[in-house]
């Protein structure tokens, strides 16, 4: 529920700081941003709502904040194994566009994007990770639904339709990738029917939904070659007015497909000593797809390995989880996935192992935000 | 040469100085070159002033010609004291009446020998042609008519004489005044041009105040002075042309 | 003589040559006005060049610096002429091609109380992604504070820098008004930030380009799309864009702009150099003259046993310390001074070449020290000649001055030789017609050079007229006067060159700019058709042009005898932006034409051909029945020249077509302007009046200006853009003044005994001091009469060599008489300043002197 999150609260950190003097510094931790963000005028997802598809796949204007996040792992027939990230982040400065503005000007807008997009080359154990910035008009970028078309430039997810399946094109200066996306299982509603409770502090929340298994199929072009590659992703869609709680500093967050059929979807909250907050939680799918909540009192995390990016600020690649029946190592499957962009983070392809037997039983992406 | 019919006139003395005293400022030292100096010369008198270098000789002409005023004392010139007149009226006195012979003749360089003795009739308010021809007239009987054309500097030292001789006396002053006139010629040369001078002011009416440190130079005149410490005395001897 | 390394240790000797020091500083200190003229004569010009340099530099930056702000660090540009493109392009750019490092922008003049100002439209999101920086700005758009951002999107927010909000008395919330030329518009100030370049941004707005759009009433357009592109991506945007539009290569364009306005800087910089060579003919002049004035001390050391070389090094020595006082303080003055002419060189360049966001005042270091170094060069070298014949003082007591001045008049001719051969080198120099700016300079030089060599020769023979003509009725006084005059050449022959050369730079750009202005005068009276002219100003009436029913009111208006409809807008050309005019009124009536094909006139009235401005055809070498290539809406087409116009309103180059030719081109554009003849029997002014009623009508979307108007305003931009060449004129002639005062007084002071003898004679102290006034003014008279031809011939070389060949501008030759009379009375008048300290101590002057011991 609360990842990524800071990512968008730094291009409002950046609107709504109020004419103070102070330059605010390329790369910022997430401790400045936490508590900022002028949420007044914003829609606020204060109590459950009811979602519809395909239409809550399109933005939701009114909140401040709205992400289409997608991490898969995908091969080539010849098994070279690539993990891949790409999110369109939305960003609204104003609550809303003044309309006189809208009338008279094409390129009115009170909206801000930002594009992620990484691939991690597994045999290599080459990450590359690429940005775009674009105000939305005048058609710059948007979502909208039919047909469904959410778009930075020229990266775009598409159909033709408004539903499944969807085109993710995205090209970069150093890789590009074209992937079919087809959705396997129904969406899952995160916590609490898809409000998702960040602090106690009502308002203060997203609505929250995954589609946790997505079929993918397509190619990446790296280095001047052509991969064909398949394989599994996950799609995060969340849109909130919410901050983060001044005793939260960043936060670990796991999506995780099993080879059985389950995914896991669990994040924590750190808090300034770097300890588990309480406001942590997540969410375990069955093959069928119906879903069970995992709290913190059930899940048992220990940080195993770390690695040091250059910033000084240390990751932790190596986990041991256990809930439930589950006793899972997950390990990076390198150690640098760093997203060396403007807003720095570590996300990055994982392995999960069975920790007594060492056999690799699902795979899944890890963020870590410190 | 107007006032040839004119020969002496003792009753009133042309030029009287009446305790007559100067101090003559070099840099910060003070000299008192004349101390209650008084001096009487009559109309067309012929005196000599002997001196020594620095007695304070050059100090009394400039005195005499109005173009220094005394500290204490005065100068009466033809019955006008000098010291009641302005620096204007002076020199408009000088230029009518003195005429000056200098050791270093001080020729205009930039005029002609003609033109130097032309000058100061134009400056008076003759007419250019007859200025010249005044001029000419004086140089012919200096017997340097033939230098008229020439400029001071390609002239000898004699002829520049003459030719300042000329220009003393071309306007017929009542007196002129000679300082040290033969101080920058040769003997022989000295001698010629003393000569000429004496000539040509027994023609004119004009007195003769005649500075000098040299008793050959002093004795043509009729009358010699010495002037010594500041005081001027009358010298023994008869000195008769 | 010449110093060989061997006898160095000679030099050394000057530490035992302390008397010999301050026997010259005594000198110096005794002649004090003359030391301090001398100086100051020197600290003119340096502080000239000096204030040159910096302007030139400064505006240099701040083009520089324009360039950088305005379409820095990029490149390419998209460029679609006077009306922009279309802001859609932008959107398919990033979105069909993926083009990242693609930016808009959109720039218009504004005025904020009263204040002119630039406003610039950027997105700040895409100026991120081209990853530029631009001076003044902060390196990353999100480092700027806040709101910044919160400016984006809308369309009355701005942001600019706190220090200019302060000088317009906002602060940050506060709403203004913004004025264009259109109307007035609100906006809001968002945001301030501070500047790491006060100049660069001093002057600018930000905005959105939605705001930017709204306030400059051009919406849905964009100046350009900015690029940084490789060199595949270059060949499909040029396979992409639409055929109106054109990529253009920014380096070239930016360094061809920089290239035409670097023809006035240097324009500037010869000016300034010329009167540096005021400054060493008088420093070479006075310097001779106090070694005359000096002879006889220095022949005595030479008996005591002083060396040459001592002798020789005193001399450089003395001129260098003076030269190095002099330096520093020309250089601190032409600091203040390059202040306040960088102001009027940037105005230049506006209105010449390009206008210009930013001011700058910019001290290149390297500057300062060429200055200084160049005062000291010249005070060494223009001592060298002096120094040698110093050391060359023969060892006796006495020397005649009558021989050293007939030996001076013998080498008269020794001097006019180099002199005359000079004048024909310059001039040979000058023939070829496409020379480049800087020998047209060296030629100029070289003739100026010529005939100062001739000046000491012609003073003499003048002097000898004059003295021929008038010795009968001017007294012997006035022969004094001539005769001292002539006799003193060997003095004052450079000096009167000096203000010669200076005169003549005041002559010659004077009626340089006087026929310029003239020619102006009679090109506007040509070039401008018809008696009003109605320019639609509001992006309404810009957009759908001139209502049918304004037009047919108009037309039916007692007195207006015809319309024309008329275009003036900037196109895309093979040579960059070009101005692009456009009517239907023959070609007969409305062009000063500097030559045309036989058929011309016709060919242009019937569509068939263009007509080119000079100085596009000068600069380009574009003759008749080339063809030039024009951006219209299908793409770059060829145009076949047919004439070639004279035109003076910009240095970028312009072109002329018929109403029929450019219908074909340019379909979809509506005509902006409407021009109006009015009838010969009626009064303008009531047929002016009865057209504003009738516009009253119609909004205010259109403004009337009449020719009359119109000629008056482009003769005000004239002015404006010559006022530098003034200030450069009246600094010249100070600096010949102050050398030649320094070199009469000197010369005169130096007679004072020889005055003192006429004064002894019976001159009166008012006649001594007419005397010298005499003199000084019969060589300032000398000088005037002689600076003339020389100024004319300057005036000829700047017509018609130095403005051909820097902007490509042919000009009738005018003849202002008061600049004539104006050179010479300078010439007197400096002449005679310099004769009234002199005058003034030789009235006070003692008849005694006379009779002191020599």
């Amino acid at each position: 529920m609360n990842k990524r999150f800071f990512l968008i609260s730094l291009l409002l950190l950046v609107a709504c700081s109020n004419g103070e003097e102070e330059k605010i510094t390329q790369r910022l931790s997430a401790a400045d941003v936490l508590a900022s963000g002028n949420v007044e005028g914003f829609l606020r997802a204060s109590e459950a709502r009811r979602f519809e598809f395909p239409q809550d796949h399109a933005a939701h204007p009114g909140f401040r904040n709205e992400w289409w996040y997608f991490t898969g792992n995908v091969e080539t027939p010849a098994g070279r194994r690539f993990g891949y990230q790409v999110t369109f982040f939305s960003s609204a400065i104003r609550p809303e566009a003044d309309n006189s503005c809208l009338e008279n000007n094409a390129w009115c807008t009170n909206t801000i994007w930002m594009g992620h997009a990484a691939i991690s080359d597994i045999s290599t154990e080459k990450h590359m990770a690429a940005e775009i910035f674009s105000r939305q008009e005048p058609g710059l970028a948007g979502a909208r639904l039919d047909p469904f078309r959410v778009w930075i430039n020229d990266w775009q997810l598409f159909s033709t339709g408004n539903d499944f399946p969807w085109e993710l094109e995205v090209i970069t200066d150093e890789f590009a990738l074209s992937l079919s996306l087809a959705a396997e299982k129904s969406p899952v509603l995160q916590g609490s029917n898809g409000l998702s409770q960040k602090t106690p502090e009502a308002g203060n929340a997203s609505y929250y939904y995954s589609i946790t298994r997505i079929e993918t199929r397509g190619q990446i072009y790296l280095d001047g070659q052509r991969h064909e590659v398949s394989g599994t992703s996950w799609l995060d869609r969340e849109w909130s007015t919410s901050a983060l709680g001044e005793d939260q500093t960043g936060w670990d967050w796991f999506s995780l497909q099993l080879d059985d059929g389950k995914e896991v979807m669990y994040y924590q909250l750190r808090d300034t000593n770097g300890n588990a907050h309480p406001s942590s939680g997540g969410n375990l799918t069955s093959l069928m797809g119906t879903q069970s909540a995992i709290t913190p009192q059930q899940m048992r995390l220990e940080e195993q390995a770390f690695w040091q990016a250059p910033d000084g600020k240390q990751y932790t690649t190596g986990w041991h989880m256990v809930f439930q029946e589950n006793d899972w190592l997950i390990q990076a499957v390198f150690e640098d996935q760093l997203m060396d962009v403007t807003f720095q983070y570590w996300e990055g392809a994982v392995e999960i192992l069975d920790t007594s037997s060492g056999t690799v039983v699902g795979r899944g992406y890890l963020e870590m935000v410190r | 040469m107007n006032q040839q019919d004119k020969q002496h006139n003792s009753i009133q003395p042309f030029i009287r100085l009446d305790q007559i005293s100067h101090t003559y400022a070099q840099g910060s030292v003070q000299h008192r070159v004349l101390e209650k100096v008084s001096l009487h010369i009559s109309k067309s008198e012929k005196v000599a002033l002997l001196g020594r270098s620095g007695s304070g000789k050059s100090t009394l002409l400039n005195l005499i010609s109005g173009i220094d005023l005394p500290e204490q004392g005065s100068v009466t010139l033809n019955g006008r004291n000098i010291s009641a007149l302005n620096e204007t009226q002076r020199t408009l006195f000088r230029r009518r009446h003195i005429g000056f012979i200098y050791q270093f003749f001080n020729l205009v360089p930039s005029l002609t020998a003609l033109e130097n003795v032309a000058l100061i009739l134009e400056l008076n308010g003759m007419g250019s042609a007859s200025a010249r021809e005044k001029s000419m007239a004086l140089l012919s009987r200096l017997k340097v008519a033939d230098k008229a054309a020439s400029f001071p500097s390609r002239l000898s030292g004699g002829e520049q004489q003459r030719i300042a001789i000329a220009r003393a006396l071309v306007h017929s002053p009542e007196i002129v005044l000679a300082d040290e006139p033969t101080g920058n010629l040769d003997a022989k040369t000295g001698e010629d041009v003393l000569q000429v001078l004496h000539d040509i002011l027994n023609e004119s009416n004009s007195s003769l105040l005649l500075v000098t440190h040299s008793l050959a130079v002093a004795r043509t005149a009729s009358r010699v002075l010495t002037l010594e410490n500041g005081a001027i005395s009358e010298r023994d001897g008869d000195f008769a042309w | 003589m010449v110093i060989l390394p061997g006898d160095l240790y000679e030099c050394k000797v000057i530490t035992g040559t302390a008397l010999l020091w301050r026997s010259a500083m005594r000198y110096a200190l005794q002649r004090r006005w003359q030391t301090v003229l001398n100086i100051l004569g020197i600290t003119v010009g340096v502080m000239m060049v000096v204030a040159v340099d910096l302007a030139n530099n400064s505006a240099r930056e701040a083009f520089d610096k324009s360039l950088e702000l305005l379409s820095g660090q990029i490149t390419h540009q998209i460029s679609g002429g006077s009306n922009g493109l279309p802001d859609a392009l932008f959107s398919r750019v990033k979105t069909e091609l993926g083009l990242q490092k693609a930016a808009p922008s959109l720039r218009g003049q504004v005025r904020v109380n009263g204040q002119e100002l630039t406003l610039l439209g950027i997105d700040v999101i895409s100026e991120a992604a081209m990853q530029r920086s631009r001076p003044g700005l902060p390196d990353q758009v999100f480092a700027v504070t806040g709101n910044f951002i919160a400016a984006v999107g809308s369309d009355s927010s701005v942001v600019m820098e706190e220090s200019l909000a302060q000088s317009l008395g906002l602060s940050q919330g506060d709403t203004f008004s913004l004025r264009t030329m259109n109307g007035s518009h609100d906006a809001e100030l968002v945001a301030v930030f501070q500047s790491q370049d006060e100049a660069a941004t001093g002057n600018l707005i930000l905005a959105d380009i939605a705001a930017a759009q709204t306030l400059l009433d051009r919406p849905d357009r964009l100046d350009s799309i900015d690029l940084t592109l490789d060199d595949t991506a270059v060949a499909q945007l040029r396979s992409w864009l639409p055929a109106n539009l054109m990529l253009v290569e920014v380096q070239g364009r930016n360094d061809n702009l920089q290239q035409m306005s670097e023809a006035f800087h240097i324009n500037l910089l010869a000016m300034s150099l010329l009167s540096l060579l005021v400054a060493g003919l008088l420093i070479y002049n006075t310097v001779t003259l106090s070694i005359i004035q000096r002879q006889q001390t220095l022949g005595i050391f030479r008996a005591q046993g002083v060396t040459r070389q001592q002798v020789f090094t005193l001399v450089i020595l003395e001129n260098a310390a003076l030269g190095f006082i002099a330096s520093v303080l020309g250089v601190v003055a032409g600091f203040l001074l390059g202040r306040f002419l960088v102001t009027m060189v940037t105005a230049t360049v506006d209105n010449l070449y390009f206008e210009l966001p930013v001011t700058t005042f910019f001290v290149d270091p390297r500057v300062l020290v060429k200055g200084l170094g160049l005062g000291m060069l010249l005070s060494i070298a223009s001592s060298l000649l002096p120094a040698m014949r110093a050391a060359l003082s023969r060892p006796v007591t006495l020397q005649h001055q009558a021989a050293v001045n007939s030996e001076w008049q013998k080498r008269l001719h020794l001097l006019a030789v180099p002199g005359i051969l000079l004048l024909i080198g310059g001039r040979v120099m000058l023939m070829p017609e496409y020379g480049s700016l800087v020998t047209g300079f060296v030629a100029l030089t070289l003739m100026v050079f010529g005939f100062c060599l001739l000046v000491p020769g012609l003073l003499y023979l003048l002097l000898q007229l004059l003295l021929m003509i008038s010795q009968r009725w001017i007294g012997l006084s006035g022969v004094m006067a001539l005769r001292n005059a002539s006799s003193a050449i060997n003095r004052t022959g450079l000096a009167v060159a000096a203000l010669c050369v200076a005169v003549s730079v005041t002559v010659g750009v004077g009626v340089m700019v006087g026929s310029f202005r003239g020619t102006v005068i009679v090109w506007l009276e040509q070039s401008l058709p018809g008696d009003l002219q109605l320019t639609a100003t509001s992006a309404d009436t810009l957009q759908e042009g001139f209502p049918v029913e304004l037009l047919d009111e108009l037309a039916r208006t007692d007195g207006v005898e015809g319309l024309y409809f008329s275009v003036l807008q900037d196109v895309e050309s093979e040579f960059g932006p070009l101005r692009l005019g456009v009517n239907a009124i023959p070609a007969l009536e409305k062009f000063y034409l500097k030559e045309a094909t036989d058929t011309g006139l016709s060919d242009f009235d019937t569509g068939q051909g263009i007509f080119i401005s000079e100085p596009l055809a000068y600069l380009e070498k574009i003759e008749l029945e080339d063809s030039i290539n024009l951006l219209t809406e299908n793409g770059l087409r060829p145009f076949t020249v047919k004439g070639i116009f004279f035109d003076y309103t910009s240095g970028i180059g312009m072109v002329q077509m018929h109403d029929s030719l450019y219908e074909r081109y340019w379909a979809s554009q509506a005509p902006t302007r409407l021009t109006l003849e009015i009838k010969r029997s009626n009064d303008e002014e009531s047929v002016q009046t009865a057209v504003r009623e009738i516009l009253s009508t119609y909004g205010s979307g259109f403004s009337l200006v009449s020719n009359r108007q119109l000629r008056e305003i482009t003769l005000q931009i004239f002015d404006r853009t010559f006022a530098i060449t003034n200030v450069l004129r009246f600094l010249a002639i100070l600096v010949a003044f102050i050398g030649v005062v320094s070199t009469l007084m000197a010369l005169q002071l130096e007679r004072l005994r020889e005055f003192a003898i006429l004064r002894a004679t019976g001159m009166t102290p008012w006649q001594v001091s007419a005397l010298i006034l005499k003199q000084t003014a019969v060589l300032g008279f000398c000088a005037g009469v002689l600076a003339l031809p020389l100024g004319l011939m300057m005036s000829e070389v700047l017509i018609d060599v130095i403005n051909r060949r820097s902007f490509g501008w042919s000009m009738q030759h005018f003849l202002p008489e008061s600049v004539l009379i104006e050179g010479f009375l300078l010439a007197l008048v400096a002449a005679l300043l310099g004769g009234v300290y002199p005058a003034w101590r030789a009235a006070k002057i003692l008849p005694a002197m006379a009779l002191r011991e020599e």
